[in-house]
């Protein structure tokens, strides 16, 4: 289980996230949902052990994040919101100097790193650096990295962004069979439709604190307000059809 | 109407290739601006340098022109023209390889303006008018500087021209042999872009690049050591065609009215390589232009070798560096050019006291060297050292893509960050004491017979320490860390320089000199035993160092340079 507790970073003096408290089990996909700046990826920089929490604690399965970094770090997948990658080095590179980072052994890279790239549908492309790549292969590329050391929990910021419709059915497939077998997932994503099809619980903040925790099923059977209504509602957004027309008006002035 | 806008595109355009010029991809807009000053700064160098040059040729035309006879005058006057004309051609030449990754439209702007509704035609324009700027600026300041030295060796007794004409004829033939610097580079990387297939271009630009730049740093010692060639210029040496300067020396002299064979042949050089690189360059321009996509959407490939794959890998945090080390030096055109360019400066450095202490001229079996032979050797391994060493740690210093070092980030570990950095120590080690030893070596064979293994073993051990030096707050991955030049202040840097140059220069060239000279190899022995132990005892100390602290990483590049105050 990925327990954070009172989890807190300030920037200077600016509270980016403040107090933040959250679960995921076992076998569960968590949709972290926010506006832009409530503090999402600072969370998730923090979850992932890239940035020092300023309070709060971190636990993976016991493993305290301040206690053991590199346990904690060792089984945990991240998949980052922008495609941060070597560009300079081919696919087979890449992920031959992420497993090496990782201690996998040679031989079972010899394996996986071939099998991935066929089943990424990278195969074609294992000659050519990631330069001359799309975002949705950079971002294919990402997720066999995250997962090419089997790790129990699965970091993804915004994952589905520049993928085409059937690399999202195949990571929504893998995300889906992933979590069934017992590893947890932890999905910030501004995208509703897929936190409803995937998540089974959302966590919402706003401003840097939670603002919301809402299981999904509910929502679905029509128990409780749709996911997109109590967004809407416990981060106080304001109404958009306004700005929508002033928007067009402006362009039209122009 | 439309012509004036058409005219606005085109400045607006221009102005954008003409500050992408400055970009070489490791700075902020801060940053860039900052070395956008730095440059402003050299260029008022570069005219002080050649009021300096008229100091120091004053005195020797003051006694030309008293001399009996106008042979010596004529003699120099060939040499130094032919200088006049060279050093701005190497400057030129220098700052196109420089910003040879810009010198056509790239990827970045086919995929930026051709969605704009604007014509490929303007975009090429546009490139080839700001690299014309860029190059202008280099050649007018450049031919600025060197206009009083050229006044000052085309006037006095002995001319055979009035000075005007000597200043115009230098700049109709001079300019013109900057052109065809910068046309030769365009020329090369042109032909390069053109005949490779699409997939090569990246890999083989690069190399193009550091080679290019290694072969100008080169020839910087021959540009300097011109002046010395003026016997060989009145005696009409074959040699002298090998100098492209000397092509453009001898259009100089027919323009003046001189109707010397010679110069003709020399002319005609001029003339044939002028208009094959012009042909060139323009012939490439023009494919590209009908071939856009090939330039712009080629496919970058990486190595068809399965690196690392199949062989026996016994340390993976190692292999994994070292093969991110490796893959980026080969295909990244910045580091590459770093590492290359700045070895060529060591060892133009060395190359240059060889030729000006005459140790190329001197030949085994003409009795024993004289001592200026002798100490030159046992000084060009420490300049070897130093500047190679530095040239590697500049190179793994400069980032990469410093936000993918996020991969590094979340697998750092304290039991193998000894084992991650120990590739830094390895390249180090390669350029401080490897190359050097296999460098000098030869030469101090050559010079002194066996006794150059103890010499040799020392430039080894000095390397050594040179590497424990560079090496000493060293706590990154290669590439890795955000990169500010102008970190410290001028004074600072400036007293850093002079006593890494001079004080191991003098106290390792004097230890060498004694290997070199002594009957017996005891106390040179004892030397390299004790340095051994040091190096040996540092090299633990920082080894343990790097288990205990952690790796240093930037996410942002810096936001400024700290600018040279100079005022």
């Amino acid at each position: 289980m990925l327990d954070v507790r009172a989890l807190t970073k300030r920037y200077r003096g600016l509270l980016a996230v403040d107090n933040v408290s959250f679960t995921v089990n076992r076998g569960e996909i968590v949709g972290y949902l926010g506006p832009n700046g409530s503090g999402k990826s600072t969370t998730v920089n923090m979850v992932v052990g890239l940035l020092e929490p300023s309070a709060g604690t971190l636990l993976l399965n016991g493993c305290s994040q301040s206690d053991d970094p590199v346990a904690y770090k060792r089984r945990i997948g991240y998949v980052p919101e922008e495609p941060y990658l070597y560009t300079h080095l081919t696919a087979t590179e890449y992920l031959t100097l992420v497993g090496r980072l990782r201690g996998i052994a040679q031989a079972r890279l010899d394996h996986a790193v071939p099998e991935l790239l066929r089943l990424f549908l990278l195969w074609d492309s294992r000659y050519s650096t990631m330069a001359a790549y799309s975002k949705g292969m950079r971002q294919r590329v990402l997720l066999a990295a995250a997962l090419l050391h089997n790790p129990d929990l699965l970091v993804l910021d915004e994952p589905f962004s520049g993928l085409d419709v059937n690399a999202s059915l195949l990571f929504r497939s893998l995300i889906g069979m992933f979590a069934a077998e017992g590893r947890m997932i932890l999905f910030s994503t501004h995208r509703f439709d897929m936190v409803e099809k995937m998540c089974s619980r959302v966590v919402i903040l706003s401003a840097g604190r939670l603002a919301a925790e809402h299981r999904v099923s509910r929502g679905r059977a029509g128990e409780s307000d749709s996911l997109e209504a109590l967004f809407v509602r416990v981060t106080a957004q304001e109404d958009y059809a306004p700005v929508a027309r002033r928007i067009l008006d402006v362009v039209q002035d122009a | 109407m439309i012509d004036e806008w058409r005219d606005r595109r085109t400045g607006l355009l221009t102005r954008h290739f003409f500050h992408a010029l400055f970009d070489f991809g490791v700075f902020t807009q801060e940053g860039a601006d900052a070395f956008v000053r730095v440059m402003l700064g050299l260029f008022s160098l570069l005219v002080c340098l050649g009021l300096l040059l008229i100091r120091m040729y004053a005195r020797k035309y003051a006694l030309l022109f008293h001399a009996i006879s106008a042979e010596p005058y004529l003699q120099a006057v060939l040499a130094d023209t032919t200088l006049a004309i060279a050093f701005p051609m190497w400057i030129v030449a220098l700052v196109t390889v420089l910003v040879s990754q810009s010198l056509f439209p790239d990827e970045t702007d086919f995929r930026v303006l051709m969605p704009l509704p604007i014509g490929r035609g303007l975009v090429f324009g546009a490139k080839l008018l700001a690299l014309a700027l860029f190059a202008g600026v280099f050649t007018v300041t450049s031919h600025v500087a060197l206009t009083p030295l050229v006044m000052l060796i085309s006037g006095g007794p002995w001319s055979t021209a009035a000075r005007p004409l000597g200043i115009l004829v230098y700049w109709i033939v001079s300019v013109p042999a900057s052109a065809f610097a910068l046309l030769a580079v365009v020329a090369m990387n042109g032909a390069i872009t053109v005949c490779l297939p699409g997939r090569h271009v990246h890999a083989a630009t690069a190399a193009m690049r550091s080679a290019m730049l290694g072969a100008l740093m080169l020839a910087l010692s021959f540009v300097m050591a011109l002046p010395t060639q003026s016997v060989r210029l009145a005696q009409h040496s074959r040699l002298m065609f090998l100098a492209p300067p000397a092509w453009f020396m001898g259009v100089a002299r027919i323009l003046l009215g001189y109707d010397d064979p010679y110069f003709f042949a020399l002319a005609r050089a001029a003339a044939v390589a002028f208009v094959s690189v012009a042909a060139i360059a323009l012939g490439s321009y023009v494919i590209l232009y009908r071939r856009f996509d090939r330039v712009m959407l080629h496919a970058l490939e990486g190595s068809r070798r399965d690196s690392g794959r199949r062989r026996h890998v016994t340390n993976r945090a190692r292999a994994a560096v070292r093969d991110f080390t490796a893959a980026t030096l080969r295909r990244s055109a910045l580091h590459q050019g770093v590492l290359v360019g700045l070895s060529a400066c060591g060892v133009a450095l060395a190359v240059n006291s060889l030729l000006s202490n005459g140790v190329c001229t001197w030949r085994l079996g003409d009795g024993a060297p004289p001592s200026g032979i002798l100490s030159t050797v046992a000084w060009i391994p420490l300049p070897l050292i130093i500047v190679l060493g530095l040239a590697a740690r500049s190179s793994l210093a400069l980032p990469i893509e410093p936000k993918a070092n996020w991969v590094f980030r979340m697998t750092e570990r304290d039991d193998t960050r000894a084992d991650q950095l120990h590739t830094a120590e390895r390249m180090l080690t390669l350029f401080a004491a490897l190359i050097p030893v296999a460098l000098t070596l030869p030469i101090q064979w050559t010079v002194a017979g066996p006794r150059a293994l103890l010499a040799s073993a020392m430039t080894g051990v000095f390397g050594l320490l040179c590497v424990e030096t560079l090496l000493r707050d060293w706590r990154r991955i290669p590439f890795t860390c955000s990169y500010m030049p102008g970190k410290h202040s001028v004074q600072q840097s400036t007293l850093a320089a002079v006593f890494l140059y001079l004080v191991p220069g003098a106290i390792g060239g004097a230890l060498e000199m004694g290997a070199l000279r002594q009957p017996s190899p005891a106390p040179g022995v004892v030397i390299v035993a004790v340095l051994s132990a040091v190096a040996f005892a540092l090299r633990r100390w920082r080894r343990a160092k790097w288990r205990d602290f952690p790796l240093v990483f930037d996410d942002e590049l810096p936001a400024d340079v700290q600018v040279f105050r100079l005022s």
